[in-house]
């Protein structure tokens, strides 16, 4: 497994020249658009010259996850218009972050790499419109700090038990030092996976983060979690993840029981991501094939979650009805937020479904079938919420000023291009997910 | 032509789009995707009949069979056909019935996704393309029960159709994930390899079971067919009483090897299905509304369908199924002429005496009523028959015997309380005329309702033709006692029916139906009860990620 | 009890003093002073195994986890900042907006 550093480095210099040219650039939005695009597609290209395995599969993946985000820079409803050029390159950052945090070398890369994350998605909330959004990111940074504390308190138990940074070896009999370090780091990540009871401030910044923005977070900050968690947790013992799929239940049922009061497609669509981050964790907890399927899953979920989210791009931090949606968004991308919403849904043969059919079948054999029982019972039960603002979504689509809209924008085009790859052909994405 | 027919499930696709675009009438161009599904089924009837499946292999190989594989039989065929035929009558209706409605091209678009969805469920080779195609049946029905958003009742109507729909899907993913590796094929799916995975054959045939019982409104599920009547007429004839609700009898016929192998789940089957044919028919008596009546007594023929199934007869219930699918599809198609007519009210109360006015739809609603109870040599007649003779004796096939006399009963009041008697209503006729696309519409089912039976002739003809894919069949006789009793019967409880309702009148308001009502309040207080921890202060986030934290680290180290 | 077991428990009731802290306080700038009392317990850790284990990566790490928590004051003191240019919680549990 060689690491993708390039590419990281290719992102951080990317956001270092948007950073040092901030002036000129700040009245020249597109040109910052090209630069970010630039940086997306070189980490990508690096990955692919430089690294193999999962690695090179996730710079792909976030190469492809900061084009859409990169190319919703425009639709931002930012408190200062000028801060353009800001997102853009604390979108490259997150990009980094979560780049590290998926194949950093040793804990210490994963730990800092985390920090960049989180600090970053704070930053990108706090310059979105209006006092909601500082609430909002306060919350979440405060929470992702005490998270980051826990995550260097087991870093520091970790070292004390095995004297370096590096992963630590499978043993059958892991010393209870290294259990709690390893308890904590990956406690540390589940805040960024939103796992219940961990979930608050994520599930604000998804509500009331401006929706182009809280997309791109959602994407990134569960695929570098997963990935993260992959790696560390089994080192602490079958027992751990065992209790780690039991977490994942819960917050899967929790959250579908949450969503389904829910009017306002935001706030849906942020409980339904940590009923997806439980349905995750329940992938990682059930052996190998389980945490392919955790790979597999997270990808297809941050392409979908940005499609819907690429959808609703420029829609500012107030809660819109179901119904007035068309006439803000225009048709196409009613049609493109419904395509998304049956995708998160699990509506066959979008690329939602098959990841949980994927994960199910693992999640069978290793946890048995009471808790897979009720896992698919809560995926099943989504297709009501998700279901449910679809025919008024269709309905308003023939009223009067939504079919002239030009609603398209080239987040929504790429994101629903990666879907309807997955649809097609979601073998090779399974390929690429193997852990061998 | 099997080449073509493999691909049926896209037949509709350029109607649904071409329609979409907004550039013809709407419904014009759509009509050509059912009736080239009626001309090729038939086309193949009378070629070669060959057997076709195609199959890409490797398309998700995170199931146990996730090759793309279709298949094309002599039951696909045959169910196709009854898609088409019914289809086409459906759409050349819709195209006077919604004529007046401005959500006419929504409603084409949704058909034409429906059409679809459910020629890729008949033609589905594995399990993997059967949930896409069953799942899409699932959400066109829900989109059509809530076509009419601001009418009271669609969406929780719609929301009820989802929640059973996701029962069945729930078990039909479950049965995907736990089958071994390799195994899906719906017509492999009794080998012993695939009955070594956990709970062997029983789970398996099990969970399909549960699937079809949720799709065809069986035993505790059937409360979400009653409440889909909210959706235009059309579609309860299309959606909920010919073809989609018949998915869950196509699939049990498809897999009725893998049933095989478990006596007890076969038993299980026909007592569900006997139950829910006397509960369906009971519930259909005490009905005020004509839909819903003709809903229960759906949920009723359904039941036969099962019991079919249980008595290890698919033939039977498969020929059921198809004179069902005619005469059912013309009962609400005419009580659709009668809504339609009277200006969309549907309950019995603002009807009776319709019949001097609706010379057409009394007719077309008549041949449907004694297919239903089954007039010896119509439709219902010999598919009922075969079914009662399948019993063997057991005294669940003299239960369906005795039913007979209820689904007289019902049919007969509702055509009695429709047509006859007194006008009940000083409303004036809103449309005293049939329009003639409708009537046109409805002869091919008449003529289904009536004949559909002689396909068995000469010598078992429609048996033959499924020989392949359901094994040899016994030619029945004619005429049964058991089938001669039912039939009785029934003429006896149409009859009876017919002077009782002349002098009562008709119950105000129907039972509904209660547990859902229970099991939804429940959820939702649940739900209320989680989404009430997220208050906004901080403070308490704190407290609860902290002690959560606790509480993973404590959990962790109890190795 | 041998001195690198003492240093251990002070470091683990420094973390549990910070946790409680930010439990029990309201204070928008104190929860954040006891989030870095955290960071700092995790630092005493790392110094520790630094000895235990005869190496220096612990200590260099400690260096780096200043960094972090520098980084880390910086944009938990601004963003407090901005909400109290939005309105002056005196009370975290104040601003509740965006909840249900």
């Amino acid at each position: 497994m060689t690491l993708p550093y390039q590419s990281i480095v290719c992102l951080a210099a990317g956001a270092i020249v948007i950073l040092a040219l901030v002036q000129p650039l700040s009245s020249r939005p597109a040109t910052v658009a090209w630069i970010g695009v630039l940086a997306a597609v070189g980490c990508g290209a690096l990955g692919f010259v430089y690294a193999s395995g999962i690695p090179q599969l996730v710079t792909y993946a976030v190469g492809g996850f900061l084009l859409v985000a990169v190319g919703l820079a425009p639709a931002l409803e930012l408190e200062i218009k000028e801060q353009r050029p800001e997102v853009v390159a604390l979108l490259l950052l997150a990009g980094a972050g979560a780049i590290g945090l998926a194949a950093g070398g040793d804990l210490l890369q994963l730990t800092v790499s985390m920090e960049t994350l989180s600090l970053s998605a704070a930053l990108l909330v706090v310059l979105g419109r209006g006092p909601v959004l500082t609430e909002a990111a306060f919350k979440y940074f405060l929470l992702a700090a005490v998270s980051m504390a826990s995550l260097l308190y087991g870093l520091g138990l970790v070292y004390l038990s095995t004297g370096s940074f590096a992963f630590p070896a499978l043993s059958a009999h892991p010393s209870a030092l290294l259990v709690g370090g390893l308890v904590l780091m990956t406690a540390g990540f589940a805040f960024e996976l939103a796992l219940v009871p961990l979930h608050w401030g994520a599930l604000d910044v998804y509500t009331s983060g401006p929706p182009a923005v809280a997309g791109a977070i959602m994407a990134l900050s569960k695929l570098g979690a997963v990935v993260a968690i992959i790696r560390l947790a089994p080192a602490a013992g079958a027992h751990y993840l065992f209790v780690l799929a039991m977490v994942g239940l819960l917050s899967a049922v929790w959250a579908t029981a949450c969503a389904l009061l829910q009017r306002e497609v935001r706030r849906l669509l942020a409980y339904s991501a940590v009923a997806h981050a439980g349905l995750l964790a329940m992938g990682i907890g059930s052996g190998v094939a389980g945490r392919q399927a955790a790979i597999f899953y997270v990808i297809a979920y941050g392409a979908t979650a940005l499609l819907v989210f690429s959808a609703l791009a420029g829609l500012g931090p107030e809660p819109i009805p179901f119904a007035d949606l068309p006439r803000r968004i225009g048709a196409a991308r009613t049609i493109a937020l419904v395509l998304g919403l049956m995708s998160l849904a699990g509506v066959p043969p979008l690329p939602g479904f098959w990841a949980k059919l994927a994960l199910f079948r693992p999640a069978w054999q290793v946890l048995g079938p009471v808790p897979t029982a009720i896992g698919i019972a809560t995926a099943v039960a989504a297709a009501v919420y998700y279901l449910n603002p679809v025919p008024d979504l269709w309905n308003s689509l023939r009223l009067p000023g939504v079919a002239g809209r030009p609603g398209l924008n080239p987040g929504v085009l790429l994101a629903g291009l990666f879907v309807a790859i997955l649809t097609v052909v979601p073998g090779f994405l399974w390929a690429m997910s193997s852990l061998q | 032509m099997s080449w073509v027919l493999a691909w049926a499930c896209i037949f509709t696709l350029p109607g649904l789009f071409i329609g979409s675009l907004g550039w013809i009438k709407p419904g014009r161009f759509s009509v050509l995707g059912p009736a080239a599904l009626l001309a090729c089924s038939v086309a193949w009837l009378l070629g070669g009949r060959e057997t076709l499946v195609i199959r890409l292999d490797g398309w998700l190989p995170f199931v146990a069979d996730g090759s793309f594989e279709l298949r094309v039989d002599a039951l696909a065929v045959l169910m196709l056909g009854i898609l088409g035929v019914v289809a086409l009558c459906v759409y050349v209706y819709t195209l006077a019935y919604m004529a007046d409605d401005p959500g006419i091209r929504r409603f084409y678009a949704f058909l034409d996704f429906f059409v679809a969805a459910m020629a890729l469920l008949v033609t589905a080779g594995n399990l993997a393309v059967l949930l896409i195609g069953w799942t899409g049946v699932g959400m066109a029905s829900y989109f059509l029960i809530s076509f009419w958003r601001d009418r009271e009742g669609t969406l929780y109507a719609g929301l009820q159709a989802i929640a059973a729909n996701a029962v069945g899907d729930g078990a039909l993913i479950l049965a995907a994930v736990l089958l071994p590796a390799g195994c899906g094929n719906l017509t492999t799916l009794q080998s012993a390899a695939c009955g070594s995975g956990v709970g062997g054959a029983a789970l398996i045939g099990g969970l399909l079971v549960v699937a079809a019982s949720a799709k065809s409104a069986q035993g505790p599920l059937y409360f979400w067919l009653p409440s889909a009547m909210a959706g235009p007429t059309p579609i309860s004839a299309l959606i909920h009483a010919a073809t989609m609700v018949a998915a869950g009898v196509y699939l049990l016929v498809r897999v009725h090897l893998l049933l095989a192998l478990t006596p007890l789940l076969l038993l299980a089957i026909a007592i569900l299905g006997v139950a829910t044919a006397i509960f369906g028919a009971v519930m259909s008596l005490l009905q005020s509304n004509l839909k819903k009546g003709l809903a229960y007594s759906t949920v009723s023929q359904l039941g036969y369908m099962f019991a079919a199934v249980g008595f290890s007869a698919p033939f039977a219930a498969f020929f059921h199924l198809g004179s069902q699918a005619f005469f059912k599809a013309l009962l609400f198609l005419s009580a659709g002429v009668v809504i339609h007519a009277i200006g969309g009210s549907e309950e019995l109360s603002s009807m009776g005496g319709l019949g001097r006015h609706l010379p057409f739809a009394r007719w077309t609603f008549l041949i449907g009523s004694i297919s239903l109870f089954g007039v010896p040599f119509t439709a219902g007649f010999f598919s009922k028959d075969a079914i009662v003779e399948a019993s063997g004796g057991r005294l669940l096939g003299w239960a369906l015997v005795a039913t007979a006399l209820l689904s007289g009963m019902y049919i007969g009041r509702l055509y009695f309380a429709t047509f006859e008697g007194p006008r009940r209503s000083e409303d004036h006729l809103h449309e005293p005329r049939e329009p003639r696309a409708m009537a046109w519409s409805l002869l091919p089912l008449a003529a289904g309702a009536l004949l559909f039976g002689y396909t068995q002739w000469p010598e078992g003809g429609l048996a033959q033709t499924l020989r392949p894919v359901l094994g040899a069949v016994e030619t029945q006789p004619l005429f049964t006692f058991q089938g001669g009793l039912a039939a009785l019967l029934g003429l006896v409880g149409f009859v009876g029916a017919g002077l009782w309702s002349m002098r009562q009148a008709m119950p105000e308001r129907a039972p509904g139906s209660g547990w859902v009502r229970w099991a939804s309040d429940a959820s939702l207080a649940l739900a209320g009860g989680f989404a009430s921890a997220q208050n906004g202060r901080l403070g308490r986030y704190a407290v609860i990620t902290v002690l959560g934290f606790a509480a993973i680290l404590f959990a962790g180290l109890r190795a | 009890m041998t001195a690198e077991a003492v240093v251990l428990l002070t470091s683990a009731a420094i973390f549990a003093l910070g946790a409680t802290g930010v439990l029990l306080r309201r204070n928008p700038v104190a929860v954040l002073m006891c989030v870095e009392l955290m960071l700092n317990a995790a630092n005493l850790l790392l110094v520790l195994g630094s000895h235990v284990q005869g190496n220096d990566a612990g200590q260099a790490t400690a260096l780096i986890v200043l960094v972090i928590a520098a980084a880390e004051a910086v944009v938990g003191l601004g963003l407090a900042l901005v909400l109290f240019h939005h309105r002056e919680p005196a009370d975290i549990d104040e601003p509740r907006t965006v909840r249900g």
